[in-house]
């Protein structure tokens, strides 16, 4: 007796699949995994399909992106197309967190700015060595090492242990569908097994300086994947970068710096990717165009017309923002005002 | 991102398509997956279970053109399928608990009554509809049924003995 013919699996298929969709909708609702199982699951469908990435020294994604942020998906599209994101390999040639996170030279094009950083926080187990500051007064960006400094830190690096990222309360939102907006954090180990960290945020109004509580956390896997802290400390940011106005054909302005680009009420139309934000490019004055690396972005509630009350793009680039004339983001150009 | 529009990316660009559709439905293939085989395979081999489900389901989309009507749909029929595989091949046998309930009352006889097993099947409505779907085609357990479905076991236990007989009937009468 066959028994595959008692089997409901036997003969749903392809064709008749969309008899029980009200019933897979439901089964779908409860599905939960966590964000570093999505990374690895789609490392490794790429890797099958053929869709190689460089594979030098593995990146660790901290989880905590911020929740409106164009979502996990938009990260694993960066990730792809090769800026720093969720769970892919990466080469990491720098030794700082300045040179992973803004590229060759960044040290002296962030002294040349002002916003090199070097600055030591001892906590228990660690001490934080702040490397840069930006802050051009909506946006505020630090980056920072995390080294160990007694045995129990020692054991914890050399465990590779998780999810060790910078965090800090002003991002929350508690009680919300979002429980965290305007933020990124992101992790990496350097060769040596330092925990290089990123944090970013947008702040909601525009401060020229702003002292920040900030966390070094991590997410407790074993116990339920409760975030927990290592050290909480303040940071000071004062604004340190300079910004200029560009606009849109049908007047609306975007703020760029040298580390992002915001704006309030801007129609972005979207080029090549569906997510306008991941295609950036700077013309500058002398007639070159480059394109910019993304880090993350950000944006509010969009209408029909690509129309955003709030975005903001972060770079992993230091844009000499002194000889820019045009932004496309998109394919939606910004010119230089006045 | 709604199927419609994980379809149109996938036709645009299949790399930006594909990793879209694994961020958004890993959680529901995994789901499937851990249901047919959590009690056989290691949280790794189940993880490695799902990557090939998208392999799968990305190979089929390239022979058809992404011409796709559901992703979630033949997401669930792949997964279902290549579990039931994994399933048989370490257990060397087939699903059998099922069966033994089934017997004498699911019978068909070739596959073109699966329609009316299907059928049959989604005319006992809700709540009985649901939970055979996700015993008999996703494998779930019983008490995982009653958690998510916030009910008593005993309640899922006796529908789905009373769902049974209905079956039956449905399908003499049909015969």
């Amino acid at each position: 007796m066959d028994n595959e013919k008692y089997m409901l699996s036997a003969v749903i298929d392809e064709e008749n699949v969309s008899l029980i969709d009200t019933q897979l909708d439901d089964f779908s609702k409860g599905a939960r995994l966590d964000d570093k199982a999505k990374e690895r699951i789609l490392s490794s469908v790429m890797r099958k399909a053929g869709m190689e990435m460089d594979k030098n020294i593995t990146v660790k994604q901290n989880k905590r992106v911020s929740k409106r942020f164009i979502g996990f998906a938009a990260a694993a599209a960066i990730m792809v197309t090769g800026a720093v994101g969720a769970g892919a390999a990466y080469v990491i040639s720098g030794r700082t967190s300045n040179d992973t996170y803004f590229g060759t030279d960044a040290d002296s094009k962030l002294e040349s700015i002002g916003a090199k950083a070097d600055k030591t926080i001892s906590l228990e187990h660690f001490d934080l060595n702040i490397e840069s500051m930006l802050c051009d007064g909506q946006y505020i960006s630090v980056t920072a090492s995390a080294v160990a400094n007694d045995e129990e830190g020692a054991k914890w690096l050399s465990s590779g242990a998780d999810d060790m990222t910078l965090h800090s309360s002003i991002s929350e939102r508690p009680g919300t569908a979002n429980s965290r907006v305007w933020d990124e954090d992101v992790a990496i180990i350097s060769e040596d097994g330092r925990e290089l960290l990123r944090w970013t945020y947008f702040l909601d109004e525009p401060k020229d300086k702003v002292t920040v509580p900030m966390s070094l956390i991590y997410m407790d896997d074993i116990n339920g994947g409760d975030e927990k802290s290592l050290g909480e400390f303040e940071l000071e940011f004062v604004k340190n970068l300079d910004t200029i106005k560009l606009e849109n054909e049908k007047g609306e302005c975007v703020s760029l710096s040298s580390n992002s680009v915001t704006g309030n009420g801007v129609t972005i139309e979207a080029a090549n990717d569906p997510l306008p934000f991941r295609e950036v490019s700077a013309e500058y004055k002398d007639g070159t165009v480059k394109k910019i690396e993304v880090y993350g972005c950000n944006n509010g509630d969009t209408t029909e017309n690509a129309h955003y009350d709030k975005m903001g793009i972060t770079f992993n680039d230091l844009v000499d923002i002194d000889n820019v004339s045009k932004l496309t983001i998109g394919r939606t150009v910004f010119e230089l005002k006045g | 991102m709604e199927d419609k529009k994980l379809i149109e990316l996938l036709k645009a660009s299949p790399q930006k398509g594909l990793s879209e559709i694994v961020m958004s439905y890993s959680p529901y293939v995994y789901k499937i997956a851990f249901t047919k085989l959590r009690d056989i395979c290691t949280k790794e081999d189940i993880e490695e279970a799902v990557s090939d489900v998208f392999l799968k389901f990305y190979q089929s989309g390239m022979a058809c053109g992404f011409e796709l009507r559901s992703v979630r749909g033949l997401l669930a029929v792949i997964a279902a399928r290549h579990c039931t595989d994994i399933f048989r091949s370490r257990c060397n046998g087939f699903e059998t608990v099922a069966l033994s309930e089934l017997e004498n009352v699911l019978a068909v006889t070739d596959t073109t009554d699966g329609k009316a097993l299907i059928d049959a099947v989604k005319s006992l409505g809700e709540p009985d509809s649901s939970i055979f779907i996700r015993k008999y085609y996703l494998g779930q357990k019983n008490k995982d049924i009653a958690k998510e479905l916030k009910m008593r076991q005993g309640t899922v236990n006796t529908r789905i003995s009373r769902g049974l007989d209905k079956l039956r009937k449905i399908l003499e009468e049909d015969m």
